[in-house]
């Protein structure tokens, strides 16, 4: 399914990064990070056009050859954004969206611990199972 | 399919065809007209343009109007033969198609509508109502073609699965109902979405047939035979994983279609087929009057998409083609399609255009790598050479949209790197106008790449510089970035690259330790000026805590993230006055500036280990008041780590006294101590020789023995210490306390008066006594235990006698170890008589100094005068003690002298164990030397009981002076117990039953 999960804070820097191939690390650092314009871009759009009721979802960010950047913003302006590779064909829009709402909750429950640090990395041995879930295709 | 081949046709006959009816027709696609449609779908506004043919030309298959020109002008002609005429002529049109009569004269258009009774069909060719009526009629006539087409596309749909269908032979009809759309101007994107229906289609097909290959594969590897597999792709989708023999790039080719329509063609074939056509009614929507911002965009909007899918099916079909040939036709499109932009000038710097130009770059230096095009290599190999013609032969003789530069940049080094600095430039500079930094500055990354292998260090390091700010937040992005970086500078800005990258802690060790041993190596090289650089990027300033006083100092705790240990000179500057602004401006952006360090602390060079390191900065020379504002550590004197301009604290000039304080561990009394006194001279110094007069109180003596002791102190520098010895022997008065406060008094002329300093001391050892009697015979135990919980040695005790004499027991000299938790006992035999006073003495050493202890004891009468007997036994009758059964206590009562007063005796029994059953008390008149009585107990349990005690008392009857008599108690020893602890056997009662 993914192929690779980040979480982006209120400042733009990365609080997690998780890759299913380590190798390619650098590679989905670079794209998770050009992807942020456009996610700026749309944040900025969507503050102008709608009113309370916003859309968390971003949708397609970018896409490239291989693969196909998904972008979803809290309302605190934590942006989660996944990787998924192109030649998966059969992945639907829902179930980016089912992926990124699973994303929040658990996303929910790390800042939620008393001892977690929101201006830290997160470390999670849950949060962390949930990625490596969503990453082997169990969502 | 052409459009001009779709057009609607009118065809005339009659002899009233001439050339002012041709021109009056052809103007019919002169004007807009409402199209209503069926089916829901709102009016247009389009024009009809249609070809003239007579009547016996005309091809069929198209939609169609006849037409039937009368040059009949009077009523009676048409009435005896042009009516017949125009009769047969009606018969003759097959039904369903659109026809009209046009007749020359109004009056006989009259007559015609009346006879025919077709009073829409008939009009005059003067009437201006006629061009109206014949558009009607072609509309009416495509409507008709359109809804024909329209259901047989539906039909042919909805067979796709079946076998035998082919998409060629459907794209084929389709675009029959495309082109015929594509005849009314107006109605073009009714056109474009037909195309869009067959994109869709074959890329559903596509999509659908990876899916069937993994299903098809997962169940073949599970073997799962009673499974169906899933049916297979169809055959026509075999004819585009063929091998790709060439990649041209947008046009339309009338081959191309031929082998699309036959299933013949290659997967890149039809895509470039279908992407023209849309292209091509993309531009003509693009007229201006249409709204063409929004379709002009589509262009290079659409054109990116294109080329990922078809990157993606190209690997899902398996399609075959040499290394680079996808690569090429995709540059080939996306210079087309940017070619095509050109033309719009709010095309060219739009998002489209410039993700698309970015794409082509990606696309441009992989080729550049494949073909050995990139500079700084030695040219491409001769295989290389060969692999480029092979890849622009493929791309076809002339592109019709502009592109030929792909060609010649493929053939030459030169042009290829002219070709991608002109296409990145242009997406960089798109991207920063549309504030995609990001973008811009990863685009500048790749083209810094470029520059380097170009041998432009410096333009290359101007990219990465703007890459590396883009990136801020992300380590592993800007350690990436960083050690690129690393490689196209020099000099300073090497030095301090090196030194974040070995700072860094996301990278290795090894990797660190390798960066910083170059570090040492470029330092080695600068000139003296040195580099500045932020402190921040090496170390992490913890904190500063500033002491102020005569003495400043300041506590520094830095974290060192540099992979070895590091000599560095400290300062810390101290700011006096208020920052001025205009340093602030001059200060070029991202430089750290060293501050003004002329008021600082600092010390001597220190090593700073990786980690947490701590250290104190001393004011030299004079004292500043200010705030603490800059930390800077010199490296190498060639390299300075300066922390930003803050206000870390704030440090004080206090005018100061000279302070002492005393320094001492635990100070024993009873033995000669020493303890330092540390003289911290104040603002004004310690002047030579200045003189400090010490008084001792009463106790303590100083030095030789007296009370008082001059000393004489060195010069000393403000903030500096001198530390002078003193020895003392406290004796204090009693042994009460074991921790006494002494008070000196120091009077010098560095104070105006009295200086008092306390010093304590701790008494080591207490004592205390026992007295112990065995009939006559007296001892006295003497028992010393530590106070001070040191480990002491004791010698020669010492028991002195106001009166008679003592023996002590055993007699040994050897000294004794008092350890603090194990107090020692030393035992004299004594030999006195009536109250005494007793003074004992020992020597204590400790460390080899030697002191005394010693303490005074009262004792009081003490003599055995009463000598107490007692002895439970059975009642007469039983022979031993049962429990519940009466026994007698033998009580005998001894003076060892006549003694001139009665006694009282108690039975003092526990209750729990005896019962008395008699007297329990009574008076004894001693006149006589022994006394026996028979007392009645009854033990209560069974077992080893304590014989019940008794106590003896003075009795002084009640006389003289007072009305009760009075009791009084015995000194300690003189009443000797001889039975006490004695136990008595009682048994188990007798169970009566």
């Amino acid at each position: 399914m993914a192929v690779c999960v980040a979480v982006i804070g209120k400042d733009n820097a990365p609080k997690y990064v998780s890759c299913l191939n380590p190798n390619m690390e650098l590679d989905f650092h670079y794209k998770v990070h050009n992807a942020l314009d456009v996610v700026e871009e749309k944040m900025s759009a969507n503050g102008k056009a709608s009113g309370d009721i916003r859309e968390l979802y971003l949708g397609l960010l970018n896409s490239t050859d291989d693969h196909k950047i998904f972008g979803y913003v809290t309302n605190t302006k934590i942006k989660f954004v996944i990787v998924t590779e192109s030649a998966n064909t059969s992945l639907r829009d829902n179930e980016v969206r089912m992926m990124f709402r699973r994303l929040h909750s658990v996303y929910a429950d790390v800042v939620c611990n008393p001892f977690y640090n929101p201006s830290e990395p997160i470390s999670s041995k849950a949060f962390n199972e949930t990625v490596r879930n969503m990453m082997a295709g169990n969502l | 399919m052409n459009y001009e081949e779709s057009k609607a046709v009118i065809t005339y006959t009659g002899e009233g065809w001439n050339a002012n009816a041709k021109s009056l027709l052809e103007a019919v696609g002169a004007d807009s007209f409402e199209w209503r449609r069926p089916l829901g779908r709102g009016p247009k506004h389009v024009r009809v343009e249609a070809a003239l043919f007579a009547a016996a030309e005309a091809p069929s298959n198209r939609p169609m109007i006849h037409t039937f020109w009368s040059a009949c002008t009077d009523v009676d002609t048409w009435r005896s033969s042009e009516k017949d005429r125009v009769e047969r002529w009606i018969r003759s049109i097959a039904a369903g198609v659109e026809w009209l009569v046009v007749l020359a004269a109004p009056k006989v258009a009259d007559k015609a509508r009346t006879e025919l009774k077709q009073s829409e069909r008939c009009i005059s060719s003067r009437d201006p109502a006629l061009l109206r009526r014949v558009r009607q009629m072609l509309l009416t006539a495509i409507s008709n073609e359109e809804q024909r087409l329209g259901q047989e596309v539906r039909r042919e749909r909805e067979r796709r699965n079946e076998q035998g269908w082919s998409f060629g032979e459907y794209l084929a009809l389709q675009e029959q109902l495309a082109a015929l759309l594509g005849t009314l101007k107006g109605a073009e994107d009714e056109a474009l979405v037909q195309y869009d229906e067959l994109d869709a289609l074959f890329t559903q097909f596509v999509r659908n047939a990876s899916l069937i290959g993994k299903v098809n594969f997962v169940l073949r590897n599970e073997k799962q035979q009673h499974l169906n597999f899933l049916s297979e792709p169809p055959p026509w989708l075999n004819s585009f994983s063929a091998p790709l023999k060439e990649w041209r790039g947008l046009g339309i080719d009338s081959n191309a279609r031929f082998a699309i329509v036959n299933s013949d063609a290659s997967l890149l074939q039809l895509r470039v087929y279908l992407f023209t056509r849309q292209l091509n009614l993309l531009l003509k929507m693009n007229q201006p009057q249409q709204s063409q911002k929004r379709i002009s965009s589509q262009i290079a909007e659409r054109c990116l998409p294109l080329l990922q899918i078809c990157s993606n099916e190209l690997r899902i079909l398996e399609v075959d083609f040499p290394e680079g040939a996808a690569s090429c036709w995709a540059v080939q499109v996306s210079l087309q399609v940017l070619h095509v932009c050109r033309k719009y000038p709010d095309q060219v710097h739009s998002l489209p255009a410039a993700t698309l130009c970015d794409y082509a770059c990606q696309k441009l230096f992989q080729l550049g790598e494949l073909l050995g095009l990139m500079p700084g290599g030695q040219g491409p190999s001769s295989a290389q050479i060969d692999a480029a013609l092979w890849l622009g032969a493929g791309l076809g003789p002339e592109p019709p949209f502009g592109g030929e530069q792909l060609k010649e940049a493929l053939g030459s080094p030169a042009a290829f790197q002219k070709l991608y600095l002109e296409l990145a430039e242009l997406a960089l500079g798109t991207f920063k106008h549309l504030g995609r930094s990001r973008s811009a500055r990863q685009l500048g990354h790749q083209l810094a790449n470029f520059h380097q292998l170009r041998g432009d260090p410096h333009l290359a390091a101007a990219y990465l510089s703007d890459a590396l700010t883009a990136v801020e937040g992300w380590p592993t992005l800007e350690i990436h970035i960083l050690s690129q970086l690393a490689e196209c500078l020099t000099g300073e800005k090497l030095a301090m690259a090196r030194a974040r990258l070995a700072a860094s802690l996301t990278l290795e060790l090894e990797v660190r330790k390798q960066h910083w041993h170059q570090l040492l190596q470029i330092l080695k090289t600068l000139d003296d000026d040195g580099c500045v650089m932020p402190l921040e990027e090496v170390f992490d300033l913890v904190s500063v805590t500033p002491i102020s006083g005569h003495r400043q100092q300041a506590y520094v705790n830095i974290n060192s993230r540099l992979p070895e240990a590091v000599l560095v000179n400290p300062s810390l500057s101290v700011q006096t006055s208020l920052p001025q602004v205009s340093r602030k401006e001059s200060n070029p952006r991202g430089r750290r500036l060293r501050g003004n360090f002329s008021a600082c602390l600092s010390s001597e060079p220190i090593k700073i280990q990786p980690g947490l390191n701590e250290f104190i900065l001393n004011a030299q020379g004079d004292l500043h008041t200010g705030h603490l504002s800059q930390l800077s550590l010199i490296m190498n004197d060639k390299m300075d780590f300066v922390s930003a301009e803050a206000r870390l604290g704030i440090i004080e000039v206090k005018k100061g006294e000279t302070t002492i304080s005393v320094e001492s561990g635990q100070l024993l009394a009873r033995m000669p101590q020493k303890f330092q006194l540390r003289f911290t001279a104040g603002t004004d110094g310690i002047e030579e020789g200045t003189e400090v007069t010490i008084k001792a109180p009463r106790g303590l003596s100083l030095g030789d023995g007296g009370r008082q002791i001059v000393i004489e102190l060195p010069k000393t520098e403000q903030g500096q210490d001198t530390v002078v010895t003193l020895e003392a022997i406290a004796t204090p008065p009693s042994a009460k306390s074991t921790d006494i406060e002494y008070g000196l008094t120091l009077t010098s002329s560095l104070w105006d008066q009295a200086y008092p300093v306390s010093v304590h001391f701790t008494v080591p050892v207490a004592a205390s006594v026992k007295l112990h009697t065995a009939m006559k015979t007296k001892f006295l135990q003497v028992v010393v235990s530590s106070t001070c919980r040191q480990r002491l040695m004791l010698s020669d005790p010492t028991l002195e006698l106001s009166l008679g004499t003592c023996t002590p027991l055993p007699i040994s000299s050897k000294p004794l170890t008092l350890d603090p938790d194990r107090p020692l006992s030393y035992i004299w035999q004594l030999e006195i008589e009536g109250p005494i006073r007793a003074k004992f003495n020992v020597n204590l050493t400790k460390d080899e100094v030697n002191g005394a202890y010693n303490c005074e004891f009262e004792l009081a009468e003490c003599a055995t005068m009463i000598f107490v007997n007692s002895k439970v036994a059975a009642a007469s009758g039983a022979e031993v003690c049962r429990a519940n059964a009466m026994c007698h206590l033998h009580l005998t009562v001894e003076a060892s002298e006549a003694i001139g007063y009665s006694l009282m005796y108690e039975l003092l029994a526990d209750q729990s164990m005896w019962a008395v059953c008699g007297r329990t008390a009574g008076v004894l008149n001693l006149d006589q030397p022994s006394h026996n009585l028979v007392l009645e107990v009854m033990p209560l349990t069974s077992g080893f009981l304590p014989h019940p005690q008794v106590r003896l008392s003075k009795y002084i009857p009640a006389n003289a002076g007072s009305t009760h008599p009075k009791l009084e108690p015995f000194g300690p020893g003189q009443v000797y117990n001889k039975s006490k602890s004695l136990q008595v056997h009682v048994l188990p009662a007798i169970q009566s039953s």
